[in-house]
């Protein structure tokens, strides 16, 4: 019941985001996001009532928690998360292969053609933007159920970095490319958590974690830019030079 | 009297933004891209300076100039090895790359200089008594610097033949090259001037209060509130910017708590963008076509 009221909410907030802000060029799309986490985690922060501030809300109650035996619980909601996976990948792959999802790809090849047939950019835009949300609603619902606190510091733009990242390096535009890149991004996380290093290095080695990352990013763009399964590159009809654009735009 | 007092306030620390946000207004009007590691330089500088002040024991107006040439350099190398190859492929794709630029220099940077809440080597600042107000003189020279890089930058983008081909090149790349400017040469150059723009707002900001590896993050989205009020591509129009949000900023903690500070500047860029997201100055370009 929780869960639902959370991704509604998640809607909700992106409805209210999204009205003035789909009509941007993308820039500044990214841009009106941005700043928009920005207020909402300062008003959180700053507005104790709201979630206690930088502490955040915890005791949490993970689901189920009573039923099964605290020992085994991580595993099980390994498996509860990779069902999670792919109950909403099957949804998204039926939307993909849907009419919706069809006109989202014309829309993103060539606006302008889409809407010579009737099919505006801006309501799909936004219809694509809301979908998007409720996902990243209910991403939320299963981390904090599983951290079982709820703190803003955690939610910073670094989130967004991450799936940035991640989607770039499996392939934008596609699905397979998503999880891809997220099993990647954090596959390599993992094992470079697992380099043994001196405790007082420890603080040093953190933040150079980043470069691998960084480097990725930079190389698969100017390699790769779409990705190991990203879509393949496509010349957009109205006259735009710039295919590597084309596909990673959108 | 306090009004006056956090007015003043206010134009310290629009006079900063104004530093930081020079060097990436020129690259996305020149380049044409958001260049989100623009901040990284800014902590590049920053920490130079700490380096060299604190570490080596250097005194501080010595170590901040060597923190600006290292700013800069570093800037050239950047836009060398990683922006020029892929100045092609769309704001979008340069806009990704500038953050994967960000991840590697933001992980040098606090992986040399470890975590922790840092500081200059400095005497307490002594306050100068103008009447209606006080005034720090470390606050003063950031006034000061700040309107020497306006003038510097006015002066090179008007009467200087370097100034010429940016804005040459920011007109017309290949219109530009076909008459003879070396594109790539004016590139390096341009760089070098941002990153110096962004070495002297490291040592800004650390003259303002203590830095941590962090501060980055929060300096990219001040300079892009900056921005998106000035118009992006606008030069000038960062300067209004720039002092109005300083002030509106500060200023704002006489009715609000404290705390909002920076939210302040998210909430005029949201304004901004609803109402009129061309900014101050800047051309209508962010509304899209369709």
């Amino acid at each position: 019941m929780a869960a639902l009221l959370a991704i509604i909410a998640a809607v909700v907030f992106a409805y209210l985001v999204g009205r003035p802000a789909l009509r941007l060029q993308p820039e500044y799309l990214a841009l009106a996001t941005f700043a928009f986490a920005q207020v909402l985690q300062s008003v959180l922060v700053n507005v104790r009532a709201l979630a206690n501030g930088s502490l955040g809300l915890s005791s949490l109650e993970p689901p189920e928690a009573e039923k099964i035996p605290f020992a085994s619980y991580d595993l099980w909601f390994m498996v509860g998360a990779v069902v999670l996976l792919a109950v909403v990948y099957a949804l998204v792959s039926r939307l993909t292969r849907s009419p919706f999802g069809a006109t989202l790809r014309a829309v993103r090849d060539d606006e302008l053609a889409a809407a010579a047939v009737g099919k505006a950019g801006g309501r799909f835009r936004t219809r694509s933007f809301l979908v998007g949300s409720a996902i990243a609603g209910v991403a939320g619902v299963a981390y904090a159920s599983y951290t079982t606190v709820a703190t803003p510091g955690e939610f910073s733009a670094d989130v967004t970095f991450t799936a940035f990242i991640a989607l770039v390096i499996g392939g934008v535009g596609s699905n397979v490319g998503a999880v891809l890149g997220a099993t990647i991004f954090f596959g390599i996380e993992a094992l470079l958590k697992l380099i043994p290093i001196s405790s007082n290095t420890v603080q040093y080695v953190e933040s150079a974690r980043l470069i691998p990352f960084g480097l990725a990013l930079v190389l698969v763009i100017r390699f790769a830019p779409q990705g190991l399964a990203g879509v393949r590159l496509r010349r957009a009809t109205t006259g735009r030079r710039d295919a590597g654009a084309e596909a990673v735009s959108r | 009297m306090n009004e006056i007092q956090t007015l003043v306030f206010g134009l310290v620390t629009g006079s900063y933004l104004i530093v930081a946000t020079l060097g990436f207004a020129l690259v996305s009007r020149v380049d044409k891209f958001l260049n989100i590691a623009h901040a990284e330089l800014i902590s590049v500088g920053a920490f130079t300076a700490y380096a060299l002040n604190v570490r080596a024991g250097w005194p501080l107006p010595l170590a901040g100039t060597a923190a600006i040439v290292v700013a800069a350099l570093v800037a050239a190398a950047v836009s060398r090895l990683i922006f020029w190859p892929v100045r092609h492929a769309g704001a979008v794709a340069l806009l990704i790359t500038s953050v994967g630029a960000t991840y590697v220099l933001h992980g040098t940077v606090a992986s040399y200089i470890g975590p922790g809440v840092y500081s200059y080597r400095l005497g307490a600042q002594r306050l100068l008594d103008v009447g209606l107000f006080h005034i720090g003189v470390y606050d003063l020279a950031i006034v000061g610097l700040a309107a020497i890089a306006v003038l510097g930058v006015h002066l090179m983008l008007t009467r200087t033949s370097i100034g010429l081909q940016w804005r040459a090149l920011a007109s017309d790349e290949s219109l530009a090259s076909g008459r003879g400017i070396d594109a790539r040469g004016s590139s390096t150059r341009l760089w070098l001037l941002v990153g110096a723009l962004a070495g002297l707002a490291g040592v800004l900001l650390g003259l303002q209060g203590t830095i941590t590896s962090d501060i980055s993050f929060e300096q990219i989205l001040l300079i892009l509130s900056v921005s998106i009020l000035a118009g992006l591509g606008s030069i000038y129009g960062v300067v209004v910017a720039a002092l109005v949000l300083g002030v509106a900023m500060d200023m704002s903690t006489l009715v609000i708590p404290a705390g909002y500070r920076e939210a302040i500047a998210f909430g005029a860029v949201l304004l901004t963008l609803v109402l009129r997201p061309e900014g101050f100055s800047g051309p209508k370009v962010a509304r899209r076509e369709a």
